[in-house]
């Protein structure tokens, strides 16, 4: 470390102290490191850089839900394997409770409509095949079928833009990956080695345990040590401080043990309600796929802190998620009630009102983003596609404009396809071909873009190429239930009686309560019968 | 006599190019002021915001941004780093464009806020518009330089401190300034820069004029006596500073002295916006772009009206358009804030509910 220029008669501990309340965590990091050079046993310069450290490599991880692969397959924490309907977020397929149908509304996955807002872990549907549910891991041929089911996670959930969750799946990656992340920021290995800490000898002072767990939780990831330090700290106090049962909670929880983790956040919960500790008990109850107890304990939560902002929006997250869309949005608007600029509660309200014939209103939602100072390339996408849903012409093509100029690989391609959408939408289909060749041409995956791509070739007569885009589009994507009943008609067309009837049974699979399909299904069974 | 002489128009030395933002203006007056260096040129820059998709120059120079169409040169913004809020840079990465720069400048004239979006069409290089953000830097932190500043922090230990670009010709004793009733015994520095007059009792009441501002020095009779008085411009707020110095010799001699310097400066004005290009093979190149006069190159028949400003204003109108001045602020009891005040028939209460 080079020594610092520091202005003359300033404490250089004080200033330390100061950039690390104005969030400047690397400036505050040379002084407190410099300091330490000096004196190494300078237990407030110490604490500085501990802070300073925890801080810089904090992330909020009540947001955040990695489950990987393993986790969602291979553990076992709910106790109902046929769980009544309503009882369970396993997804099973029920388009009740008022929200747009698949045939207006996309699905990222069967069963779930595609949200207004992406969190870290926005559970799209479990990989499991198409629409059983949870049921079909409990199918005569155990291991066999769990294979199965890996190998089709594996392939649905590859970094694509179709991903399962909305990172690249890992097993719980993200924590693994902030680890080794923040290593390389340090100049000589790590600045606490926590492995030959006395750790028995810390838990007995309150203010440097407390400051050290956290850094063992945030920076080191080390979750076994941090459960020790807990320990011992819990034992000193007696068993009394609700926030180190908390943090074990939290230990617990990282480790994957649901139940302790249960135990330590009801009895922290009990000491000393919080919103926090409470919203983390709750993401237990989703994770053991209790949705009704997570429910029941964020009204509890409500009663003690009314009108808490971050309750609310949980509570509208777990009702989206149980596909109560109505109970949902009539929460987003609560939220709404007492904090008129949250972000989520605001997009999912426009992506529920623009799914739901409304552009209009959606188009006021959106323009309220735009007042709070967001601008993100996905924004003025919505705004242009409301802007032409609702037939304001003059500002629709500026928006994708600015769209165009904002995006970025991955989010191009459905820019793209919106646009020819748009290019529908005014009759021009050379302009929309061009536009879904040019999705598929960054996103080569991009089933939807290829189901419109086979929509036009049909209309030029091109029966072949229209086929091999269906066929493509369902090699890329199982979800999506347009490419398989297109194909259908197709083959229907053509005479292909066999292939049309197994693409209508897929496509029935993904949306049961498609009209067209059942017709077409009603029509083939005919001609099986008179042959 | 000598004060007719020197008593200019103040329309010969009045800088606007770093003060205002103009559009469309005829071509001489893209042309460089004197003092004004051009320090940077880009080439196949598009002017998003105007939604003209097309294509032109971006020159950057001491004083401000011009944006000038390839197509007809008649189409140009000239905006001055004066006007200049914020500047950000942002990249977008992609297969299909390479790695585009969007450059955005956020301005504000007369209570009137402006967007400009100006994107790079060329795939870029990296100093793209670094050299836009690093300008704007050096020219606000060299405002001593231009801006009249009253009880500043410029005198230490009875000393001026200098700027990087000034050298002191003259110190004078014994000036007492004219602003207070019984007068204040102060000392004069005068630089090739600026003249600066502080207090011998108080260093803080002091008062900091760059020649930029200065319209007029004359000697007038006042109730105390032969007295040099000081006019500056309207926009650094029109003041009228006399000051008084004995004997008469020294009042002439300082009379004398800043008026020379201030027609020296006149002639070849010091910015003080100091920016250093990073290779030496562009600067060559700039040199030539620096002596080709922009209206020289095109030979354009001069239209006699007032160069009004079109309709392109409002294209470029960061806020919605239609939203031109602020309205007065008013005190708001429900916020307990100062607010801007409401349109009519809005409420707080529906301005903040989305619902």
């Amino acid at each position: 470390m080079q020594n610092m220029q520091l202005p003359k008669d300033m404490n250089p501990v004080w200033l330390a102290q100061s950039r690390l309340r104005r969030r400047k965590f690397d400036e505050s990091l040379k002084i407190s490191s410099a300091l330490l050079e000096k004196n190494p046993y300078d237990q407030a310069v110490w604490f500085l850089k501990t802070r300073a450290l925890t801080l810089k490599n904090w992330i909020d991880d009540v947001e955040i839900e990695e489950e990987g692969i393993a986790d969602i397959l291979m553990d076992e924490n709910q106790i109902a394997q046929v769980p009544r309907p309503g009882t369970s977020m396993g997804a099973t397929v029920n388009t009740s409770g008022g929200m747009p149908s698949q045939a207006v509304r996309p699905m990222t996955s069967s069963g779930r409509p595609v949200t207004g807002f992406a969190r870290p872990g926005t559970g799209s549907a479990r990989p499991t095949t198409s629409a059983m549910g949870r049921a079909g891991l409990t199918s005569s041929s155990g291991l066999a079928a769990q294979q199965a089911l890996l190998d089709q996670a594996l392939r649905s959930g590859n970094a694509s833009n179709r991903p399962g969750t909305s990172r690249p799946v890992t097993s719980s990656g993200r924590f693994v990956r902030l680890g080794t992340a923040s290593l390389l920021t340090q100049v000589g290995g790590p600045f606490i080695d926590v492995e030959r800490l006395d750790l028995r000898k810390y838990a007995a002072r309150p203010l440097l345990a407390r400051a050290l767990c956290d850094y063992i939780i945030y920076n080191d990831h080390n979750m076994k040590k941090a459960l020790e330090l807990c320990a011992h700290a819990t034992q000193t106090n007696e068993f009394q401080d609700w926030w180190w049962k908390a943090r074990l909670g939290k230990c617990y929880y990282q480790l994957g043990l649901l139940r302790d983790a249960e135990k330590q956040f009801k009895s922290s919960v009990q000491a000393q309600p919080m919103i926090l500790s409470t919203l983390e008990l709750c993401k237990i109850y989703l994770r053991m796929d209790q949705p009704n107890t997570a429910i029941e304990h964020y009204l509890a939560a409500l009663v003690t802190h009314p009108d808490e902002v971050s309750l609310l929006l949980a509570l509208a997250r777990v009702h989206d998620a149980l596909h109560e869309g109505e109970k949902a949005i009539q929460l987003y608007k609560n939220v709404l009630f007492y904090d008129s600029s949250n972000v989520e509660a605001v997009a999912c309200l426009a992506s529920y009102h623009f799914y739901s014939d409304q552009p209009e209103i959606a188009l006021r939602y959106y323009r309220r983003l735009l007042q709070m100072g967001v601008t993100s390339c996905e924004l003025w996408n919505n705004l242009g596609l409301c802007c032409f849903y609702s037939g304001q012409y003059d500002m629709c093509l500026g928006c994708f404009e600015r769209t165009l100029q904002l995006a970025a690989d991955d989010a191009l391609p459905d820019i793209w396809f919106n646009i020819g959408q748009v290019a529908i939408g005014i009759g021009d289909l050379n302009l929309a071909m061009q536009c879904f060749k040019i999705a598929i041409s960054i996103d080569p995956h991009h089933t939807e873009a290829y189901n419109n791509l086979g929509v036009l070739e049909f209309r030029r007569g091109n029966d072949g190429s229209a086929m091999a885009q269906f066929r493509l589009g369902q090699k890329y994507s199982h979800l999506v239930f347009e490419v398989f009943y297109n194909a259908a008609l197709l083959s229907f067309k053509n005479g292909d009686f066999q292939d049309s009837y197994e693409m209508t049974q897929k496509a029935l699979a993904l949306y049961p309560e498609h009209t067209e399909t059942h017709e077409l299904l009603k029509q083939l069974t005919t001609q099986f019968a008179s042959l | 006599m000598a004060d007719l002489l020197f008593d200019r128009s103040a329309s010969q030395s009045n800088c606007w190019q770093d003060r205002e933002i103009r559009f469309d203006v005829p071509l001489d007056t893209l042309d460089l002021r004197r003092g004004e260096t051009l320090l940077d040129s880009l080439e196949y820059i598009e002017d998003t915001k105007g939604n003209n998709g097309d294509q032109g120059d971006l020159r950057v120079t001491n004083l401000r941004i011009m944006w000038i169409s390839r197509k007809n040169k008649r189409t140009n913004i000239s905006i001055g780093h004066n006007c200049v809020i914020s500047i950000n840079v942002r990249s977008a990465k992609s297969r299909l464009k390479g790695e585009t720069q969007a450059l955005y400048i956020l301005t504000k004239l007369l209570n009137q806020r402006f967007e400009f979006i100006f994107t790079a069409i060329a795939t870029s290089t990296d100093r793209l518009f670094s050299s836009v953000q690093s300008v704007f830097k050096a020219y606000d932190n060299s405002r001593l330089y231009r801006d009249m500043k009253l009880r500043g922090a410029v005198i230490a230990d009875k000393e001026l401190r200098l700027l990087p670009l000034e050298q002191v010709y003259s110190r004078v004793n014994g000036v007492w300034n004219l602003s207070a009733e019984q007068g204040n015994l102060g000392t004069f520095f005068i630089s090739n820069v600026r003249v600066v007059w502080f207090a011998n009792l108080a260093e803080s009441f002091n008062v900091s004029i760059p020649y930029l501002q200065i319209k007029s020095v004359k000697i007038r009779d006042s109730k105390f006596g032969p007295a040099l008085v000081i006019d500056t411009m309207p926009e650094s707020g029109g003041y009228v500073l006399g000051f008084r110095i004995d004997p008469r010799e020294t009042l002439d001699y300082v009379f004398k002295e800043l008026s020379s310097l201030w027609q020296v400066f006149t002639n070849n004005p010091i910015f003080g916006v100091e920016f250093l290009i990073e290779n030496m093979e562009k600067e060559s190149q700039l040199k030539i772009l620096a002596s080709l006069k922009i209206s020289d190159t095109e030979q354009d028949v001069e239209i006699v009206d007032t160069p009004h400003r079109g309709d392109h204003l409002a294209s470029f109108y960061a806020e919605a358009p239609g939203k031109g001045m602020d309205r007065d602020p008013v005190f708001c009891p429900e916020l307990g804030l100062a607010i801007e005040q409401l349109r009519e028939g809005t409420t707080i209460d529906q301005l903040w509910s989305v619902l």
